[in-house]
């Protein structure tokens, strides 16, 4: 019987294939943009962070949901793994929004509504930590987790269309008033760093929940001991 | 070419090297201690 197993070696091999052929693109091939000029390359290492975060987030209120259902502790651990790349992500979102916003607006925050709503975010996530840490019986902990998370999930659609629902200074793709008009190669920059990204965020989840189970276990085996 | 766009790249790559090294090395640490008991 053929046993598939995950090598990280290859993944990574290829991944960092991805990522350096993708800001290669990004940096060197990809033309200037009419209006942003230059500044227009920072979208393509900003936009897929802002991706993997919302996917992230998915993943963890999607498990968390089966956790409910199931009350199965791997689900749970998954869960939890996906809110902390989305707290990871959406930070990196978070600083490099303000660094191109300082680059074209001349200030780091301005409390835009995109910019709000993704804070916002980020708080509510950190929130979700905070009250898995505050509970020590662990089935109250993954379950009252699983039901915050569906609140706080709550704010990243908030978040995505923050820009429609609220006047905004935050570029939107295909935008024919003054936002982002990328053509055919600039479309390839993006679409590389997005698969790239995706790529590395298999591999971060995957690891991250690795790490939790073999804590619970490590932690079962303490228990066990005393 | 803007000092900016290399910021932002060098933030992304830097926090995702750094939580790789993290997370990989956590995971070989618990290994062990696990392997261990």
């Amino acid at each position: 019987m053929i046993q598939l197993k995950f090598r990280d070696d290859i993944y990574l091999a290829i991944t960092g294939i991805i990522v350096t052929l993708a800001a290669y693109f990004a940096l060197f091939i990809a033309p200037a943009e009419v209006t942003m000029g230059e500044l227009v390359r920072i979208f393509y290492f900003h936009l897929p962070p802002a991706i993997i975060c919302y996917l992230a987030l998915l993943v963890s209120v999607a498990t968390g949901l089966i956790f409910i259902r199931t009350k199965d502790f791997k689900y749970d651990a998954l869960s939890e793994s996906g809110a902390l790349l989305g707290l990871v992500y959406g930070l990196i979102t978070l600083i490099s929004g303000a660094i191109w916003a300082n680059a074209t607006w001349g200030v780091y925050w301005n409390w835009d509504p995109r910019e709000t709503t993704t804070l916002i975010l980020w708080f509510a996530y950190l929130g979700y930590f905070l009250l898995r840490m505050s509970i020590e019986n662990p089935e109250r902990r993954a379950s009252s987790a699983a039901v915050f998370n569906i609140l706080a999930f709550m704010t990243v659609p908030l978040s995505y269309v923050s820009f429609i629902l609220w006047p905004s200074l935050h570029p939107r793709l295909g935008d024919d008033g003054g936002g982002l008009g990328l053509t055919g190669t600039m479309v390839q920059a993006l679409v590389m760093n997005i698969i790239g990204g995706v790529f590395v965020f298999g591999y971060v989840l995957k690891k991250t929940y690795d790490l939790r189970i073999k804590r619970d276990e490590y932690n079962s085996k303490l228990m066990e001991e005393m | 070419m803007p000092i900016q766009v290399f910021q932002v790249l060098g933030l992304y790559l830097v926090t995702t090297m750094v939580y790789i090294g993290w997370v990989v090395k956590s995971n070989r640490d618990l290994d062990r201690k696990i392997n261990d008991r």
